[in-house]
């Protein structure tokens, strides 16, 4: 798997040339952080590993984007532990990078921390009044020559609770843009929406139900509203969340949320477009923690069977 | 002729103490028993590490990758590497055009009648509907490009049909195919440097001059259209794969997909043409392209080795011709 994963970690870098001709958004996947969504539940397999201080990665490969996570913490990797993220940002549009604290639990996921961004083919955005609007044109016109740099302040909070054969989970998450210049507008990439600083706050609610008797495949309807208070503006989002967890290593995703009410009308750059891709998972000491033996196996859950032991 | 299949390998799981962790919500494994016996009982066999299982309980048939194919090797490496850095390398460059105007005449502006003609049939009026379908020609190319290493490679092979090294191959495969139509398209890119179709409305009233389309390099990357390219790389390899495997079950279950993607990857070339991004001879010549590779690389890579292949060096004349079937 580890050759896959590097190649497709390039083929995320720097394939599709005419797609990354302006034609796609440029910081697909349209997902923010998301560890609501992103981490639900943990990762199979994950929460097998031993408690330990841990270095541990995260790649979220697909067309046209890479979306690399690091963190190093104590406790289960990809599960239930407490330490720091750092996210650079490559894209064909833009680089950056997030960094913050994180308490990542089944239960409960929330992280702080801050961003920069700094698309180089996207300016800011004019200044307009609330009763006007923009469209997917306007994001790609130079307003004043300068690339639409901010800095963020993010913090998001995820709750999930089981129910049925699924979890309904709740992300909340609130933004302060800040650095700049007064008399514009900014895209803010990663909620998908057109801010006049410095607040953004987005409230997403849903339920992923759990399909086949290891649960591998999952399927998630959710909502969410994303306010802009000083454009007096809401924008209302719906759609759908796929996963499949082929290994307690690889996921395949895909996300696509768009709004569905809103004034501005920025087609796929307005909404979670997180596409198809695939997540590879890595930390040190493996998935299961330091092992004294060989290399413990995770068998598979079959009917009639107990809990999978290792 | 699909290749072999067998019954799947079960590798067995004995039962351990339940998890004791009341806060696993919904885990496959929340707990390790690292006994000898269990780690014995569960030892990889002809599995790769870590799998979860398929998604009624059982798995798929299991596939097997016939070993007169030969493996994703170092040649494939290579030529991945090589598609990689010619895909770079040109990106960095961009068209040679780029920088001049094509209003006072850079580029290669010429259209051929049969292009005006299509152009003015599909061509949308509307710059917002032209929006919307050029959105819409990308969330298909980005399913066209995936299908054949997401669903065919890993989540089929892989991990429905527990096959890792069928799993492994195609998903390399279908990268390969990517990359190489990738390096093709984007050098043609650079070299023709086409203006689209659009530019001639770059300036008016719909479409401001200080529009990105208008400024940067991409108004000079008409020839010939990268995502129908891509998007027909990725419908005839998998094509290629479920001709060979039985992916879904076989029959009409993997007809389908094939016919399903080949739709699709239409459909984004209409699309192009009716955002106005391209005519229809970059369209074709793009679907041409991307075909060609999606099925030479494949196939290339699905025939016995051992007994196709040959290379021999004969007299041609006043010189020498090297003469091979790879």
């Amino acid at each position: 798997m580890r050759c896959i994963g590097t190649t497709a970690l390039l083929l995320g870098l720097f394939a599709a040339p005419a797609a990354a001709q302006h034609s796609l958004p440029g910081n697909f996947p349209m997902e923010g952080d998301g560890p609501g969504l992103m981490e639900l539940e943990g990762a199979p397999g994950w929460g097998a590993g031993t408690t330990r201080g841990f270095v541990a990665g995260s790649f979220d490969l697909g067309f046209l984007y890479v979306r690399p996570r690091f963190s190093a913490g104590w406790g289960k990797p990809h599960f239930k532990w407490v330490g720091m993220d750092v996210n650079p940002i490559v894209s064909p549009g833009a680089i950056g990078g997030y960094a913050g604290f994180r308490i990542d639990h089944p239960f409960v996921n929330w992280r702080i921390g801050a961003r920069m961004a700094l698309p180089f083919s996207r300016s800011y955005m004019e200044d307009r009044p609330n009763s006007e609007s923009f469209d997917r044109t306007d994001l790609n016109r130079d307003v004043d020559g300068e690339d639409g740099f901010y800095v963020s302040a993010e913090t998001e909070l995820t709750l999930n609770i089981p129910v049925g054969s699924g979890v309904v989970f709740s992300e909340t998450a609130l933004t302060h843009i800040s650095l700049v210049p007064d008399d514009v507008f900014v895209y803010e990439d990663t909620i998908k929406v057109i801010a006049e600083p410095p607040w953004v706050w987005r409230q997403r609610l849903g339920y992923i139900a759990r399909f086949g008797e290891t649960g591998a495949v999952r399927v998630g309807l959710v909502a969410e509203v994303v306010g802009v208070p000083k454009r007096d503006m809401v924008v209302v989002r719906a759609g759908l969340l796929l996963r499949v967890f082929v290994s307690p290593r690889v996921e395949v995703r895909g996300s696509w949320i768009p709004a569905i009410v809103g004034r501005d009308d920025l087609g796929i750059r307005g909404g979670d477009f997180g596409l198809l891709g695939l997540r590879y998972r890595w930390s040190t000491g493996g998935v299961t923690g330091e092992q004294t033996g060989d290399p413990a196996v995770l068998p598979e859950m079959r009917e009639g069977e107990e809990s999978p032991v290792n | 002729m699909a290749a072999t299949s067998h019954g799947a390998a079960q590798d067995g799981a004995p039962a351990s103490d339940p998890d004791e962790d009341p806060m696993a919500v919904g885990d496959f494994v929340d707990e390790v028993d690292l006994s000898e016996e269990a780690a014995d009982a569960n030892r990889p066999r002809d599995r790769d590490e870590f799998e979860t299982s398929a998604l009624d309980g059982e798995p798929g048939e299991h596939l097997s990758w016939p070993e007169e194919w030969g493996s994703f090797g170092l040649l494939d490496y290579g030529f991945l590497g090589g598609a990689m850095a010619v895909t770079v390398a040109t990106q960095i460059i961009g068209p040679f055009e780029n920088g001049g105007d094509p209003q006072a005449g850079a580029g290669w502006q010429r259209s051929s009648r049969v292009d005006e003609i299509v152009r003015r049939r599909l061509r949308r009026d509307d710059l917002e509907e032209r929006g919307r379908i050029r959105d819409a020609s990308d969330l298909l190319l980005s399913l066209t490009v995936s299908f054949p290493f997401l669903f065919d490679g890993l989540v089929s092979a892989f991990w429905y049909h527990e096959s890792p090294e069928v799993g492994r191959q195609l998903t390399l495969l279908s990268i390969e195919v990517q990359f190489i139509t990738a390096a093709i398209q984007s050098t043609s890119n650079m070299l023709a440097s086409r203006v689209r179709p659009y530019v001639r409305d770059c300036g008016s009233s719909e479409l401001p001059e200080d529009n990105g389309d208008c400024t940067g390099s991409v108004r000079f990357r008409s020839f010939f259209s990268g995502h129908t390219s891509q998007a027909f790389a990725g419908a005839v390899t998998s094509c290629v794969f479920h001709s060979k495997f039985e992916l879904y079950g076989g029959g009409s279950q993997d007809v389908l997909p094939c016919i399903g993607l080949l739709a699709g990857a239409t459909a984004v070339g209409v699309f192009r043409m009716m955002a106005d991004m391209h005519y229809v001879t970059d369209v074709i010549a793009g679907a041409l392209m991307g075909s060609a590779v999606g099925a030479v690389v494949p196939l290339l890579r699905m025939r016995n080795l051992e007994n196709d292949r040959s290379l021999s060096i004969v007299p041609n004349g006043l010189g020498l011709a090297v003469v091979g079937t790879l």
